[in-house]
């Protein structure tokens, strides 16, 4: 009690600097974002057209999806714009296989449900994939998937409109989770979908920053993605070449209603080692390979590239290392009140989790949420301690071991020769 | 080999189109070879090669007669293609000199294709014919009802080998095979019929043919009214089902016909019978049998004909109820036995057809000359027949007659053919009559 009095006697200077932490750093990033979307989005123009004569192709690029490939293509079958055009022209890659996918893959050539079949016999890892897949593209569209995604079935038509602008050169879909009810951890991963994904990225849509097209499902611009090269080798690839897309001067955007759902791992095990991979690649690619962005001497700065880079940079890296500081500082000068300080801010950021949820929800793009909505503790919870814990070693493993290059998502005789190069 | 120039017989047109008149055979010599020069009647062919002491005697054929067998085919004959004729022949004709046609009547047109088969070197090769019923001829024998019959006995007999070409389906109604299968709706027996996926929406459980569901460019649930956004997450589709345009009937599956194209008959495909139709090649046994000129035919009613006290199994039954009637009021002995030849097919599988054929025919002698004067015979079944022994008792007739026909089968062939004997005695031996 003599906390919380001590803490009501605090005038709202000496406030801002007791919780300077999420003053700052924390809510103002999804808070004041979110609010911003929800009143602007009514004067934000339509930024969709017609395109009808713009021909598309979905490369399916999979290692060992023998069990999902039927399902993954009967589901793009689907789609509207499937059957509006009368068949989408699917070209599927296996990459190194084992399972017998490229029998499935052949088979449904064989059905007429798949335009044509690659497949490389040695894993070569997503990025080889996709850069053979775009090697047989000749249409002006290519949709990137990963073969466990499913779609709405207007996904694709709404994604294409946004290739009505000339100067878009890629389109992220807007990805959400197929078991949220699974376990706790998914319940977990289908909050943390809908405000991260769904509304932070409508957030970097809106500001002009989004950096990141998801390999899951995104739409690039053939021309664009040719431009720069296709895929490089890395960990995060589809962070790589969404930045690479942004550089040679094409838009990026987000289409919130274009959605997918794919599965996310169901144990807490699972989840860490998935986000391990993610944030070691984010180090990677934002903070090392594109940190020329920076350099105003570059004939290619802009602020805006900027912008999107320390975005990411300073969310992702500064905030969560900076966490750590702030507990060190409280505990330091205010000893055991600093509990009281930990509890509020818990309860701040659980208030400004149900405000970013329920303008995430008013989107439509989650399907039910409101059985979501007891868990936002739990998310809460989850996200200041274990979410940030795996973040901070991820980036101490990325600067100090550079373990991203050890990273069994790419093979490693193929990030052998990509570190000795 | 033919010598001289005129070793044809000329059907189908007017001797006038040859320029030279010696080309026809002389009428004391048979000919080697016929020319169809206009169109022939099949039974024409067949009863002057029927006359004939060599029937598998190569044909040309410039009539455009493709009922018939044919072993060179063109078109508007004149003498000059005699030589061209003579020179395709000669390796037909020198097969057919190796050895005479030898065939007892009944055997006739089943020797003939054997002998067809052996001549030509060549396998009797089944080919699709969309113009003929069946779907199938074989051009080496000419077109008629009869020879897939006759083909299959030969196999059957392992004169000729079989190798399989195709299986065709018949109407029920005229046999034809030339069919058209069509799906009819079960409900209404309509052909207009759509296949159309069947939507399973998961959240109220309403499943129904696509069309249900589609509501503009979405799919709304007709019972819940909910949009069907997401595949695998909203709904799935489970399979195919077939709706009729018709009576709008939806069904797992329609009913499969065929339509006779001939008699415009219905069968469904279920009560259509099958038909195998093979390739045939001369087997060893085959080749055997034509040079011998005979077929084994493992039948005793043939081997009876013409034998005295032999019957047909109707008189044989009138003169053993006879018997029986005098037996009784004179209390006299009757004896009624059943031989029959246990192991026939067992043992042709082991010895061969020839080999067993000779074998069969030793032991229906053995029992024909183990018959006394007033005995009686009649064949019951293809390898058994029915004794009448008047005055005789029936241990007599198993001690003496069956022990003395097994001992001259044992003896003679040297096969071990079972002779099995059933013998019964008075009224007792009207049973065997009666369950015949």
């Amino acid at each position: 009690m003599r906390s919380l009095d001590m803490l009501r006697s605090m005038d709202l200077l000496s406030l801002i600097v007791l919780f300077w932490h999420a003053c700052f750093l924390e809510l103002p990033r999804y808070t004041i974002g979110a609010i911003a979307v929800l009143l602007t989005s009514r004067w934000i123009p339509e930024r969709r057209g017609k395109c009808d004569d713009l021909s598309l192709t979905i490369l399916l690029v999979g290692h060992n999806e023998a069990k999902t490939l039927r399902k993954a293509v009967e589901g793009l079958a689907e789609q509207t714009i499937a059957q509006k055009r009368g068949r989408l022209h699917i070209i599927v890659v296996d990459d190194g296989s084992t399972d017998g996918m490229t029998e499935i893959a052949r088979e449904l050539q064989r059905e007429g449900k798949v335009a044509q079949v690659l497949c490389s016999h040695q894993r070569g890892g997503k990025s080889a994939g996709v850069n053979l897949g775009l090697t047989a593209c000749s249409s002006d569209i290519v949709f990137n998937t990963d073969v466990d995604t499913t779609f709405d079935r207007d996904a694709f038509e709404i994604m294409l409109g946004y290739f009505a602008d000339p100067r878009v050169g890629a389109v992220a879909g807007n990805l959400g989770v197929r078991n949220p009810l699974a376990s706790l951890t998914t319940r977990h991963q289908a909050i943390e979908y809908a405000i991260g994904l769904t509304l932070g990225r409508s957030i970097a849509d809106m500001l002009g920053i989004l950096s990141i097209v998801s390999g899951a499902f995104g739409g690039y611009r053939r021309a664009a993605i040719e431009s720069v090269g296709g895929h490089d080798v890395e960990v995060g690839e589809d962070a790589d070449v969404t930045l690479k897309i942004r550089r040679a001067g094409w838009k990026i955007r987000f289409a919130q209603d274009a959605i997918g759902l794919t599965d996310v791992p169901e144990t807490v095990a699972a989840l860490i080692a998935q986000r391990l991979r993610w944030d070691r690649g984010i180090i990677t690619i934002w903070a090392r390979k594109f940190r020329s962005v920076f350099n105003p001497q570059q004939s290619a700065f802009r602020p805006l590239e900027v912008w999107a880079v320390l975005d990411v940079i300073f969310y992702q890296g500064v905030l969560t290392l900076a966490f750590p500081v702030y507990l060190v500082w409280l505990f330091y000068y205010f000893g055991d009140f600093a509990w009281t300080v930990i509890a509020a801010t818990l309860i701040a950021y659980f208030l400004a989790d149900i405000l970013t949820f329920a303008i995430a929800a008013m989107s439509g793009a989650l399907a039910r949420p409101l059985r979501l909505l007891p868990y936002i503790p739990f998310y809460t919870i989850m996200q200041v301690t274990l979410m940030r814990i795996v973040r901070s070693i991820a980036i101490i493993q990325e600067v100090i071991f550079r373990s991203s290059y050890r990273d069994p998502f790419v093979p490693a005789r193929v990030m052998r020769q990509v570190e000795r190069l | 080999m033919p010598t001289g120039d005129n070793p044809f017989l000329m059907l189908g047109g007017s001797l006038s189109i040859v320029p030279d008149g010696d080309l026809l055979a002389s009428s004391d010599q048979p000919p080697l070879g016929i020319i169809l020069i206009g169109s022939v009647d099949s039974s024409e062919l067949a009863a002057l090669v029927e006359q004939l002491p060599d029937p598998a005697i190569p044909l040309a054929d410039f009539g455009n007669n493709r009922e018939l067998r044919r072993d060179f085919v063109g078109e508007g004959f004149d003498g000059s293609r005699i030589e061209q004729l003579k020179q395709h022949f000669a390796p037909i004709w020198r097969r057919l000199d190796e050895f005479p046609f030898r065939a007892g009547r009944d055997d006739r047109a089943e020797m003939t294709l054997l002998r067809l088969a052996y001549s030509r070197e060549t396998m009797i090769e089944a080919k699709l014919a969309a113009d003929a019923p069946p779907l199938v001829e074989y051009p080496m024998l000419g077109r008629s009802a009869a020879i897939r019959q006759r083909l299959e006995m030969l196999a059957g007999l392992d004169l000729l080998r079989r190798r399989h070409f195709i299986r065709t389906y018949v109407c029920g109604k005229c046999t034809s095979a030339r069919l058209n299968v069509h799906e009819v709706c079960p409900a209404c027996g309509g052909q207009d019929l759509a296949d159309e996926a069947l939507v399973h929406h998961y959240r109220c459980g309403w499943k129904e043919p696509e069309s249900h569901f589609v509501d503009g460019r979405e799919l709304v649930c007709p019972k819940c009214r909910r949009e069907l956004r997401h595949f695998g997450v909203d709904y799935e589709k489970p399979g195919n089902v077939s709706v009729c345009r018709g009576c709008g009937a939806a069904n797992a599956e329609p009913v499969v016909q065929f339509l006779c194209l001939d008699c415009a008959g219905v069968t469904p495909t279920v009560d259509a019978r099958s038909i195998d139709w093979h390739h045939y090649e001369l087997t060893e046994d085959g080749l055997r049998a034509l040079r011998e000129g005979r077929l084994p035919r493992f039948e005793i009613a043939p081997l009876l004909k013409g034998r005295t006290r032999a019957f047909s199994l109707q008189e044989f039954r009138l003169l053993a109820t006879e018997s029986l009637r005098i037996s009784r009021r004179y209390k006299r002995p009757f004896t009624l036995a059943r031989l029959s030849l246990a192991n026939v097919d067992d043992l042709r599988g082991e010895l061969g057809p020839l080999r067993m054929d000779l074998a069969f025919r030793i032991a229906v002698d053995a029992i024909v000359e183990a018959l006394r004067e007033a005995d009686f015979v009649g064949a019951d079944s293809a390898t058994s027949v029915m004794i009448g022994f008047p005055e005789t008792p029936a241990d007599h007739v198993a001690t003496n007659v069956v022990e003395r026909v097994r001992s001259v089968i044992r003896k003679i062939i040297a096969v071990p053919l079972e002779l099995a004997a059933d013998i019964t005695e008075g009224d007792a031996a009207l049973d065997l009559l009666v369950e015949e």
